[in-house]
């Protein structure tokens, strides 16, 4: 036995602007939400939602809902790392890498620590 | 008790050395300070190569200047204090010429507060403080 339940979907209806040559009333179009594929296009509001309804209780009459399980992404190596970090607060870490002239100070206040000794001033 | 980072500490951190960012897993950012020596040093870095650089490198300059802003803020600064002051002056006096004035400064602020100083330097840290308050975390795995 198989209990059959209405379920809602949502659709766009929108009608196309006149056609200014010929005054002809633009095209009424229906889509359904999240189903773009699923549209229907007709002369007037009723017509589209009727042959949109139609089409919805065909796809459905022939469709499962089916649930898939895939595996995550794995995080690479970096990331994870990052992660970790940042549980500890490091988030600036690397501010300067690969950067030679940025860390050329600190050369230099290496050099300064060894010119300035006590006793010296 | 804290961990003070000596400057090549913070040189690795920027530069992402692999061991100290594999250390860094395991302690807090809170547990860190910087001696306010070594925020002094980079502060006089950045803003020295402002005041000389040429047009052309006056956009890399400032932007060092800024990066550099931005990081030292993110980390507590240990100033000194009267104790550490005291310290200081001790260590100067039994030194005299022998050691690097601002490694005697960042010691005294190390004894002072029963700190850990944390330098890839430590040869030169010797003899100012007790090996227990002598970590390296760019050459040494901690636990």
């Amino acid at each position: 036995m198989s209990i059959a339940i209405d379920k809602e979907f949502r659709v766009l209806v929108t009608q196309a602007p006149v056609c200014e040559p010929n005054g002809q009333p633009g095209r009424w179009r229906a889509t359904a939400l999240g189903f773009p594929d699923i549209a229907e296009e007709g002369a007037s509001r009723e017509q589209v939602i009727q042959q949109i309804r139609a089409r919805i209780v065909e796809i459905l009459r022939h469709a499962e809902i089916v649930t898939l399980t895939v595996p995550a992404l794995p995080s690479s190596a970096a990331t994870k790392e990052d992660e970790e970090l940042l549980a500890q607060g490091w988030d600036d870490h690397g501010l300067f890498k690969n950067d030679p002239e940025a860390l050329k100070l600190f050369d230099e206040i290496e050099e300064e620590r060894d010119h300035h000794l006590v006793g010296s001033e | 008790m804290s961990f003070l980072w000596d400057s090549n500490i913070l040189r690795h951190y920027l530069d992402d050395h692999p061991l100290l960012l594999e250390n860094l897993k395991k302690v807090s950012r809170r547990d860190v300070m910087l001696p306010v020596i070594v925020a002094a040093e980079q502060f006089r870095g950045r803003m020295d190569a402002i005041l000389k650089a040429q047009p052309a490198q006056l956009p890399r300059a400032q932007q060092f200047f800024q990066q550099t802003q931005e990081a030292l803020n993110k980390f507590q600064l240990l100033y000194f204090n009267d104790r550490s002051l005291a310290i200081a002056a001790q260590l100067i006096a039994q030194f005299k010429t022998r050691k690097r004035y601002a490694d005697v400064l960042i010691a005294a602020q190390a004894i002072a507060g029963r700190h850990i100083l944390v330098t890839r330097n430590t040869t030169d840290f010797r003899g100012l403080l007790p090996a227990q308050q002598l970590q390296n975390w760019i050459d040494e795995k901690i636990n």
